[in-house]
């Protein structure tokens, strides 16, 4: 408890109106929502001194309408949220709806039954700092924003999708040994594998972007990588010949680009129509 | 966002490409089992702050989920790294690794040598050179580096004609206008020698603070602190903004001050970004132990003066309160000239007994001679 109380002061929570029962009810909540029930006192405590306390008791004190907490938010933090969603819209007046459109959840423009705001402040459980967490939240918003504009794609867009899809149905048909053999090998992969694989090869991030991600160099992103695809490589051949396939023809079925293979089997296609 | 890769198979990029074949496989598994981590719990992992299983967890999820690889690439976007490379390609060249180590033995030797000669010399005094090079560095204001340098008993008792010195330089560059606030936005108090008159002992404090929560680098510190050990710097690696050392090596406190200035023996006043507006700290033990003094509850400080007894305090709206008695009693001052009254938040005040001026956000300075009864621009 005396730990608790020096949390208390050095934190600032009396400034914003909390007195030590109520910031006592924010860490019990903050510990229970990522360590769950039955957590030891020491991994409390290692997890309480990981969190950004003085921001976790501003933006509670916010979401509770505190003006002096508005106050020092709107000093400290207005220009880097408006900054924040201009870097991730990119455009002028995207950024101003995006960062308004936060600025009003924070705010809270809905009533409980109880007459307080509801606050997206009260998300907000000090696991990251306020800034990092303001810039996830205008992130979440924007993507999707984007993914709520692809939706509504032009009716031509619609079928040449689908005439994408059946082409490569047509090709995987023929390459079934290797679909299993493929998806087995990917499902071997870790988390963080798969990660890498999809942030590299799918969205096509660059090594630095994706580094930056997880906190290590480039380089080592780039050595990983190496290794995945190599794993993957020798895994499929090994399920391959598993399935009866030759090595060989394993190693034929790798190299061969799936493009090729779907040219290949219209041209068949067309030339047996012919005869 | 990038989205479209329907055209892109087989990126290589230099190296072993996956394969057009295991593509399409992998987008197929884009359909996340898991729950979308919040928002919260991203940032975390952003920030590298997450537990371990925790990691794992996400790490499964973000294999499956664009729509979150797409956040966190936003999320770190901005963030600058300092492990990028000017190279985007896949892996280094094969002479990269050696010529890196050997430019690392020659930058530690070179490093040694100047570090070396440096401690040989007694230490520098304070040079508001180095604040005004490491204020222009720092786009965001409020942002100051300050440091507060002692003098030993040997200073005062065969160094007192430096800082007689000294500190009538600092009175007369008062009376023309010319300060350290002029175009350093530091409180002069900060920069300048300590007179013997406040008898401060040998401690050295240095209180970093930048809204970007820069590191300082060592060398950077022991600049600014010459009595700093070598050990108090070496002890983490760069040492963290917003941190206070003692020349004994101790780094004693890792709040996140403002600014901070001696006003006696061993009587330390700073603002903090907490316990909250409206409050300053005091330490009367030299920065072991704190206690937060309220001034007005409500108003968000950035400028701090303290000599003596007499202590200015100023942030936003203009606000301006002074105390005689060591923090005991505060008055509001107005600033002001004629009819017009300050409402620009303050970012410097530099005190000298009577005399004190005091900086505002835009650049503009006022000066009071009467300990704020009237007020010049």
């Amino acid at each position: 408890m005396h730990k608790i109380s020096k949390l208390y002061q050095t934190c600032g929570a009396a400034a914003f109106g909390f007195t030590l029962q109520e910031f006592c009810d924010l860490l019990t909540d903050a510990v229970k929502r990522s360590l769950g029930e039955g957590s030891s006192l020491h991994e409390q405590a290692q997890f309480i001194k990981t969190l950004h306390l003085h921001e976790l008791v501003l933006a509670r004190a916010c979401a509770r309408g505190h003006a002096g907490a508005w106050e020092r938010f709107v000093s400290s933090y207005r220009e880097k949220l408006y900054a924040a969603a201009l870097s991730i819209a990119r455009q002028e007046w995207a950024a101003r709806e995006l960062a308004d459109s936060l600025y009003a959840d924070l705010f809270g423009t809905r009533l409980r039954s109880d007459g307080r705001r509801c606050s997206k402040f009260e998300s907000y459980s000090g696991r990251g700092s306020l800034e990092g967490w303001l810039r996830t939240v205008l992130a979440q918003e924007h993507v999707n924003r984007m993914r709520d504009q692809r939706r509504l794609v032009p009716f031509e867009e619609d079928l040449d999708a689908g005439a994408e899809a059946s082409c490569s149905r047509e090709t995987q048909t023929c390459t079934g040994h290797l679909e299993k053999a493929t998806d087995a090998a990917l499902a071997a992969l870790s988390g963080e594998e798969r990660f890498l694989l999809a942030a590299y090869y799918l969205d096509g991030r660059t090594l630095a972007e994706v580094a930056r991600i997880l906190h290590v160099h480039e380089s080592t992103i780039a050595r990983r990588l190496r290794k995945i695809t190599a794993s993957v490589r020798r895994r499929i051949i090994a399920l391959l010949c598993a399935a009866g396939v030759s090595k060989r023809a394993a190693d034929e079925a790798l190299e061969a680009d799936v493009r090729d293979l779907g040219v290949d089997v219209r041209s068949r296609l067309a030339q047996e129509r012919q005869a | 966002m990038k989205r479209s890769w329907g055209g892109g198979f087989g990126r290589s990029r230099g190296m072993k490409g996956l394969g057009s074949f295991a593509l399409p496989r992998l987008a197929m598994r884009q359909t996340p089992e898991s729950a979308h981590p919040g928002g919260d719990l991203l940032t975390a992992f952003a920030e590298g702050t997450v537990l371990q299983e925790e990691r794992s967890a996400i790490l499964a999820h973000l294999g499956e989920c664009q729509d979150c690889r797409d956040v966190l690439a936003l999320t770190t976007a901005g963030d600058a790294d300092p492990l990028r490379t000017a190279s985007q390609n896949g892996g280094a060249a094969w002479w990269g690794w050696p010529l890196a180590a050997t430019a690392a033995v020659l930058c530690f030797a070179l490093a040694a040598v100047w570090q070396f000669s440096e401690f040989r010399h007694a230490p520098a005094p304070l040079v508001a050179s180095d604040f005004e090079r490491l204020q222009a560095s720092k786009p965001h204001p409020p942002a100051v580096i300050a440091a507060l340098t002692g003098r030993s008993t040997a200073n005062r008792q065969g160094g007192g004609g430096a800082e007689k010195t000294a500190t009538a330089n600092a009175r007369a560059r008062a009376r023309q206008g010319e300060t350290a606030l002029g175009a350093r936005s530091v409180p002069r108090s900060q920069a300048a020698p300590v007179s013997p008159a406040d008898g401060r002992d040998e401690s050295v404090f240095a209180i970093a603070q930048d809204s970007q929560a820069q590191t300082i680098s060592p060398s950077v510190a022991r600049r600014q602190m010459p009595g700093l050990t070598r050990s108090a710097t070496q002890a983490g690696g760069a040492l963290a903004s917003n941190s206070m050392f003692s020349s004994s090596g101790e780094i004693s406190a890792t709040k996140q001050f403002v600014t901070a200035s001696h006003s006696g023996a061993n009587t330390i006043w700073s603002l903090e970004r907490l316990p909250g507006p409206g409050t300053v700290s005091k330490s009367d033990d030299g920065g072991k132990t704190w206690m937060a003094v309220r001034i007005d509850g409500v108003t968000p400080f950035y400028a701090l003066s303290a000599a003596g007894s007499n202590i200015w305090i100023g942030g936003d709206g203009g606000k301006l309160f002074h105390s005689a008695n060591d923090g005991l009693d505060w008055a509001p001052v107005s600033v002001g000239h004629g009819s017009t009254r300050l409402t620009e938040t303050i970012i410097g005040i530099d005190g000298h007994g009577e005399t004190v001026l005091v900086k505002t956000r835009s650049g503009e300075v006022y000066e009071t001679r009467d300990s704020g009864a009237h007020w010049q621009p």
